[in-house]
């Protein structure tokens, strides 16, 4: 990337209310497109060995407009958001019917006259990873001051359906919002370049089937791509940020790439379930609010469930 | 170099040493042998060591363990930059 490329504010709404796994044993008595379990006892052992959880965080009363709604009016109210100097509104939520309208919305009722609205879809949980490369990528060369708003997230229903993503991880629901721009005033975190692997054979996927060896392959090339397009090794990775997910297949890539599984954070991997594309936002914050100012280099690799592989290194300012 | 057979050495050396019985069951799945993704992957990344060929050139669309060994024996391609195959 030419230009500089900063994140200068992240936050996430985190709902309270739990779906206990123990509570809904019975989904298991069918079989459902994507769920590799054919019983209950089959699911808790794999929850058990990779993601150590006995249940997701779910929201039960709010829509997911009103969930990142309520997210940006706390932050505008706060100063955290100067809306007169949004350039672009981008969505980035898990499914491509989420969110309808809602940069529009968030355009008119929250006073960002100057802003654009664009939407990032088709990637799943890696939406959010494809809109930071797409927002650097429109930063990049940019003489004028450009502030975009990102918000993400994802609320699927109370029930166990499509929460499941086949021995991947269970789907949580939240939102998250950050701010991109190219003033390093206040940045937290520089976007240093990002490499993306797509894999359109995935597109209709049977998420039941192993896919192992591609998923190896293409985490691999996304890692070393951006490694090499940032003239990085993997020394100079300090920290890891992985969707809070079964995190077995990327902790191998990682180890064929040279990065030692014990620079993977793991602050949030056993709080709330798989948050989808707020994940990336939850573990950029808190790694940050943990350790901030310290110049580290992060990268995360996060994939998209049809085939998306994104790797993007970041420094912490 | 005789890839069939480091394929099938491999997978076997691995079937023992996680103590799976994968003798006279060439027909059965791997996944249901007990092999799990991670330690196929194990064997996969074993069998490119041997081979000194890069994972990111193994056929990925048809080896699994959705295969039997004789499938995965059969699979196992490598796309060397400029060439079809080393099978």
């Amino acid at each position: 990337m030419k230009g500089q490329v900063f994140i200068n504010y992240l936050d996430c709404y985190i709902p309270e209310d739990r779906l206990y796994f123990e509570e809904n044993k019975e989904f298991f008595n069918e079989p459902h497109p994507g769920v590799p379990f054919d019983s209950s006892e089959k699911f808790f052992d794999f929850v058990k060995k990779y993601l150590d959880i006995d249940s997701v965080t779910i929201e039960k009363n709010l829509t997911l407009e009103e969930m990142a709604m309520g997210l940006l009016k706390k932050n505008l109210d706060a100063g955290k958001i100067d809306p007169a100097t949004i350039t672009h509104i981008v969505l980035a939520p898990d499914l491509y019917n989420h969110l309808p309208s809602f940069g529009h919305r968030v355009q008119f009722e929250l006073n960002m006259p100057r802003a654009s609205v664009v939407r990032i879809t088709d990637n799943f949980c890696a939406n959010i990873d494809v809109a930071i490369g797409w927002v650097a990528k429109m930063i990049e060369g940019e003489t004028a001051p450009v502030n975009v708003l990102v918000i993400a997230g994802t609320r699927l229903g109370e029930g166990f359906d499509i929460r499941v993503v086949g021995s991947y991880g269970v789907l949580g629901d939240a939102a998250g919002i950050m701010l991109m721009s190219n003033n390093r005033e206040n940045a937290i975190a520089e976007v240093l370049g990002q490499e993306t692997v797509t894999k359109g054979v995935l597109y209709n996927a049977d998420l039941a089937k192993d896919n192992t060896i591609l998923h190896f392959q293409s985490y691999s090339e996304s890692v070393k791509k951006v490694l090499a397009k940032c003239k990085l090794t993997a020394a100079d990775v300090s920290q890891v940020l992985l969707h809070n997910a079964n995190q077995m297949l990327v902790t191998e890539t990682l180890k064929s790439c040279g990065i030692k599984p014990d620079k993977i954070d793991k602050t949030n991997h056993k709080k709330y379930g798989h948050l989808g594309t707020v994940d990336l936002l939850l573990n950029l914050k808190t790694n940050i609010e943990n350790a901030p100012s310290n110049q580290e280099n992060l990268i995360s690799v996060n994939l998209g469930v049809v085939g998306t592989y994104v790797s993007t290194l970041f420094k912490k300012i | 170099m005789d890839v069939q057979k480091i394929v099938l050495d491999t997978i076997k050396e691995k079937g023992e040493e996680l103590s799976l019985h994968i003798e006279a069951a060439d027909n059965d799945k791997l996944k249901d042998l007990g092999f799990d993704s991670i330690q196929f992957l194990g064997v996969v990344i074993s069998i490119c060591e041997k081979l000194n060929i890069d994972m990111n050139h193994v056929n990925s669309m048809e080896i699994s363990t959705e295969n039997s060994i004789t499938e995965f024996v059969n699979n196992f391609r490598v796309y060397m930059p400029g060439e079809v195959s080393l099978n």
